[in-house]
């Protein structure tokens, strides 16, 4: 018989960063569903214990930013990440993961990947802005960690205005097609992982890709 | 939503009872919904804990978007309910007494959190008018104007009732729907007076809009097949029309497959 103590130890922790905006809660409910430890993290010493690092987001890049730096958590994310630890970005904390925003003026992010964070422009005509729908990842292949287990073009829930334009030739890009321009909706680089969509509010797709990244670390 | 239960009238009138959110909720998740709205009618008489509560339990197991409204009134209140679980919030009557709150919200947690509920109602003279207070209040507004003005205020969604629809099952009013969307530029969830499979395929292949949210088709189909439906006995309410087995006039009950089946047979693409 394993003691409760033991069975949470051996859970992976997962530190969902906790910024002041965001929506914490069903992140951390989604972790838990598939069998991982959610943190809500606020200090640089939760982030230092965890296994992996989540960054949600909802609200605006540079509140988000502000109050990153505020709280000392930005050096503590960027100093982890760059010794190796996992780390997924979500919606606004995917974008995060880039040098700069132009959203209301232009504001650096964590720099960790490089490119910029621009706003939905020149879409065919009658399309909406913001994004908020279902929609699917182009995902052609199997060999990629996070979207193992699962049909290839997978729908996901989409909830955002801006996007992220990497500047290197990243290999592991992901598309999705958005009134007419195809946009890079996920990444994979070494230890970085970004979604432009929820996984968490996107069905049992979506459960299986945190449980993904969670199983890799 | 009345209190702790799901509820449901005509013209947004007349409540009747049906069973508690949560069995809801995970029933529509597990049939394929594609996102959840809670709107607490009565926001104001009951206290909005139990709506976050609820909100809650419900985010534990339900892992599709969950849209929030009823009594939302100012940052604190949009920011307890993204807390409890809330992916967006929907505001009426708050928006309209002060505009300036769609933007303070839109900034504080972006546009696309933020979502504006209108409901209208067609007047004699053929124009439409936004009302509050489930179409009790009016506002003084043409729906198409104030729908314009929570856009340039950063709204990101709009979820828009058609008053005289709603509850009846006489099909969706499309040109009301048109008429708000040739205007603006966010999405619509289209909402009111889908009785039956062909009014939702209807809805989503004759009118611009982004989504369609049905409560009585699927409500009275779902009372069937949930089976802990636990109702809060010690709460008021009326209830009699769950022991009543009645059915509904103009209401052909089917299920969330039912009609995403439908809307792909007609080349509609839905997440099956």
């Amino acid at each position: 018989m394993w003691r409760r103590s033991e069975i949470v130890n051996s859970l992976k922790k997962i530190a969902i960063i906790d910024y002041g905006s965001g929506n914490i809660f069903s992140v951390s409910q989604a972790i838990k569903k598939i069998g991982g430890l959610p943190v809500i993290a606020s200090s640089a010493k939760q982030i230092n214990d965890s296994d992996a690092i989540l960054l949600p987001g909802v609200g605006a890049f540079m509140n988000a930013m502000e109050s990153l730096q505020e709280k000392g958590l930005s050096s503590v994310i960027i100093d982890s990440v760059r010794n190796g630890k996992p780390i997924l970005g979500i919606c606004l904390g995917m974008q995060l993961l880039f040098e700069t925003s132009n959203e209301f003026g232009c504001h650096e992010g964590l720099n960790l990947l490089k490119g910029d964070v621009v706003k939905f422009s020149s879409l065919n005509e009658g399309t909406t802005i913001p994004q908020i729908q279902w929609n699917r990842v182009q995902v052609d292949r199997k060999d990629m960690v996070l979207f193992q287990g699962m049909d290839l073009n997978p729908f996901m829930y989409f909830l955002h205005s801006y996007y992220v334009k990497p500047s290197q030739e990243y290999k592991n890009i992901f598309r999705t097609n958005y009134g007419g321009i195809e946009y890079c909706s996920a990444i994979e680089y070494k230890n970085i992982y970004g979604v432009q969509f929820h996984p968490e509010r996107s069905s049992a797709d979506g459960l299986r890709l945190l449980k993904n990244f969670v199983e890799l670390v | 939503m009345k209190g702790p239960n799901v509820v449901k009238g005509i013209h947004l009138e007349g409540l009747r009872v049906l069973g508690t959110p949560n069995s809801f909720a995970k029933y529509y998740y597990e049939q394929g919904a594609d996102e959840i709205i809670y709107m607490d009618v009565v926001a104001s008489l009951y206290g909005r804990n139990s709506l976050l509560d609820v909100v809650s339990k419900t985010a534990e197991d339900v892992f599709i978007p969950i849209t929030v409204g009823g009594g939302l009134r100012s940052i604190d209140d949009i920011s307890a309910a993204l807390k409890s679980g809330a992916d967006k919030v929907s505001i009426n009557t708050a928006a309209i007494n002060d505009n300036k709150l769609i933007s303070r919200a839109a900034d504080k947690f972006g546009s696309s959190t933020i979502v504006i509920a209108i409901e209208a109602i067609r007047q004699s003279n053929g124009r439409y008018y936004a009302f509050t207070d489930n179409g009790r209040e009016q506002t003084g507004m043409e729906v198409v104007e104030w729908a314009t003005i929570v856009e340039k205020l950063g709204a990101g969604e709009i979820l828009l009732t058609s008053v005289d629809a709603e509850g009846t099952g006489s099909g969706g009013d499309i040109e009301l729907i048109n008429s708000v969307a040739n205007e603006v530029n966010i999405p619509i969830i289209a909402h009111g007076g889908v009785g039956n499979i062909d009014h939702a395929v209807d809805i989503v292949t004759s009118a611009n809009t982004s989504a369609i949210a049905l409560s009585s088709i699927l409500h009275y189909e779902a009372i069937s097949k949930i089976t802990a439906n636990n109702l809060d006995l010690e709460s008021e309410g009326n209830r009699e029309f769950l022991s009543s087995n009645r059915v509904v006039k103009n209401i052909d009950v089917c299920s969330i497959e039912m009609i995403k089946q439908k809307l792909s047979e007609c080349g509609v693409e839905v997440r099956l």
